[in-house]
C-alpha cells in the first residue's frame, strides 16, 4: 500500500531526527557554554514526540497495519519516547555545574559511539551483533559508573555530587539506547531480546 | 482436539493446478481464517472439505480430507450426508424463493423431518443461533426474498444450522454486504464456534485478524503460512505472507 509507505517512510524520517538531535544533545551537554543549546533540543524532543506519537497513531487508525508494519509503529512510539528522555537526561547534565571529570568525557565517547551503532541499525535495518556490541559498550559504562563512584567518595561533596550525577545521567542514557537497539531487533526480525 | 487432518491435497481442475500438495490441521470449535489474493486456490480448498468441489466438472482430486480421522474421499462415504455435517454459507445470501420458515426447515425436511412441532423447534433453535429470529418471529411466512441483504444472509447461515452440522464453511460470507451487515455476520461467527467449527474464507484480511482463531494464507495454490492468527499477524514466518498482509503483493 503505497500511502501507508509513505507515511511509514516520513515517520521513519521523524525518528532519524530525533535520534539527531538527541545525539547532539548528548555531544554538548558537557560544554558549560551550550546550556541554552541543550535546553532547546529538550524541547524540541518534546514536541517532536508529540508529532511522531500521532502520526503513528494517525497510521494505525486510518490503515490497520500488521506484520512488520505494526512492529514499526509500535515501536517507534517507544523509541522515540526514549529518545525525548535521553534530551531530557543531557539537559539535566548540563545543567550541572561541576563536569569537567575525565571519566564523565570517557562516558560520553561511549554513549556517542552507542548512538552510531544505534543509528546504523535504525538507518539500514542491520541488526547482525547489534546486540553484543551493545552490551560491550553499556558494560564499559557501567564499570566507569562504577569507578566514578568509587573515586568521589573523598571529594568535595559537592563537586563529587555533581560527577556521580553526571555519570548516573550517561549510564542511564547508555541502558536506553540499549533498549532502542532491543526494539529495532524487534521491528527487524520479529524477535524480542533484552538488552542489559 | 484436530477435525479436519488435510493430507497432501491437490485438486486440479483438468490440467489446470486449484491447489497443490495442501497439508494442514484444522481445530475443533475454532475459527480458521483461509486468506489469499483472488484465484490462490481458497474457495478450492474450502470446497473440498465438505467435497462441493466434485460438482464442478473435470474436477480431480488427490490426497486425503480425514473428518474425525475418517477419508471423507473413501468410496463409502455418502456426500449429501457428508454435507449435513459440513454446512455451507455463500459469498451471495440464496435464500430459495419461499418463506423464512420454509427455507430453515428446508434440511431438516430432506432428511426425515415430517413432525410440525419438531420443526418449528428446530426453526426458531436455527433463528436464533443466527441472530434473526427477534426480527423475523412475527412473520416467518412470509417469502425470505423481502429479507434485507444482511438479514438474508443470516437466513442462510441458520438454514446451514438447521441441520445440526458439526462444521460451518463460510465462503466469503461478507463481500456483498454493508459494513454493519457485515459486522453482524463477523459477531455472529465468532459465536457459532461455541457450537461448532468454523472455516471461513475471506479476501478481507482485517476480518480475518479480528473473527479467527488460526489462519492460513494461500499463495498460487499453496499452502504458505498456517499458524495461530495473532503470530501470523504480528511475525509472519514467511516473507510471502508479509508482503501480503502488508498490502506489498496481492
Amino acid at each position: 500500500m503505497k500511502v501507508l509507505e509513505e507515511r511509514l517512510n516520513k515517520i521513519k524520517e521523524e525518528l532519524i531526527e530525533m535520534h539527531k538531535i538527541s545525539r547532539e544533545a548528548v555531544e554538548l551537554c558537557l560544554d558549560s557554554r551550550s546550556l541554552a543549546k541543550v535546553s532547546s533540543i529538550e524541547r524540541r524532543a518534546d514536541v517532536m514526540n508529540t508529532d511522531i506519537d500521532d502520526n503513528c497513531l494517525v497510521a494505525v487508525a486510518l490503515y490497520q497495519p500488521v506484520a512488520r508494519d505494526l512492529r514499526f509503529l509500535a515501536s517507534v512510539m517507544r523509541l522515540s519516547a526514549n529518545y525525548e528522555r535521553i534530551s531530557d537526561l543531557a539537559e539535566k547534565i548540563a545543567k550541572l555545574e561541576n563536569k569537567d571529570a575525565e571519566r564523565l568525557k570517557e562516558m560520553q565517547e561511549i554513549v556517542l559511539e552507542m548512538f552510531d551503532i544505534v543509528y546504523e541499525a535504525l538507518s539500514e535495518g542491520k541488526t547482525e551483533s547489534l546486540k553484543d556490541r551493545l552490551v560491550e559498550k553499556d558494560d564499559i559504562l557501567d564499570k566507569i559508573n562504577k569507578k566514578i563512584l568509587e573515586e568521589n567518595m573523598e571529594k568535595k561533596v559537592k563537586e563529587a555530587i555533581d560527577t556521580i550525577i553526571a555519570a548516573k545521567h550517561f549510564e542511564r542514557i547508555g541502558d536506553i539506547l540499549s533498549k532502542n537497539g532491543s526494539r529495532i531487533i524487534y521491528i527487524e526480525e520479529g524477535k524480542r531480546v533484552w538488552i542489559k | 482436539m484436530i477435525i479436519f487432518d488435510v493430507k497432501n491435497l491437490s485438486v486440479y481442475y483438468g490440467e489446470k493446478v486449484g491447489i497443490q500438495d495442501v497439508n494442514m490441521e484444522i481445530y475443533k470449535n475454532k475459527v480458521t481464517a483461509i486468506m489469499g489474493p483472488s484465484g490462490c486456490g481458497k474457495s478450492t480448498f474450502l470446497r473440498s472439505l465438505n467435497r462441493l468441489i466434485e460438482l464442478v466438472e473435470n474436477v480431480r482430486v488427490e490426497g486425503k480430507v480425514l473428518f474425525e480421522g475418517k477419508n471423507i474421499y473413501d468410496p463409502d462415504v455418502d456426500p449429501v450426508e457428508l454435507r449435513k455435517r459440513i454446512g455451507m454459507v455463500f459469498q451471495h445470501p440464496n435464500p430459495f424463493p419461499k418463506s423464512i420458515f420454509d427455507n430453515v426447515a428446508f434440511g431438516p425436511r430432506i432428511h426425515g423431518v415430517k413432525d410440525k412441532k419438531k420443526l418449528e423447534k428446530i426453526v426458531e433453535d436455527a433463528l436464533r443461533k443466527a441472530a434473526l429470529w427477534d426480527e423475523v418471529k412475527d412473520r416467518l411466512h412470509d417469502s425470505a426474498l423481502r429479507l434485507s441483504g444482511g438479514q438474508q444472509q443470516r437466513l442462510c447461515i441458520a438454514r446451514a444450522i438447521a441441520t445440526n452440522p458439526e462444521v460451518i464453511l463460510f465462503d466469503e460470507p461478507t463481500a456483498s454486504l454493508d459494513p454493519i451487515a457485515a459486522s453482524k455476520i463477523e459477531d455472529l461467527i465468532v459465536d457459532l464456534k461455541k457450537s461448532y467449527t468454523v472455516v471461513v474464507v475471506t479476501h478481507n484480511i482485517q476480518q480475518a485478524a479480528r473473527i479467527s482463531d488460526y489462519v492460513a494464507f494461500f499463495w498460487m495454490g499453496k499452502l504458505v503460512e498456517y499458524g495461530k492468527t495473532e503470530e501470523v499477524f504480528e511475525n509472519p514466518q514467511n516473507e510471502l505472507t508479509e508482503k501480503y498482509l502488508t498490502g506489498r503483493i496481492g
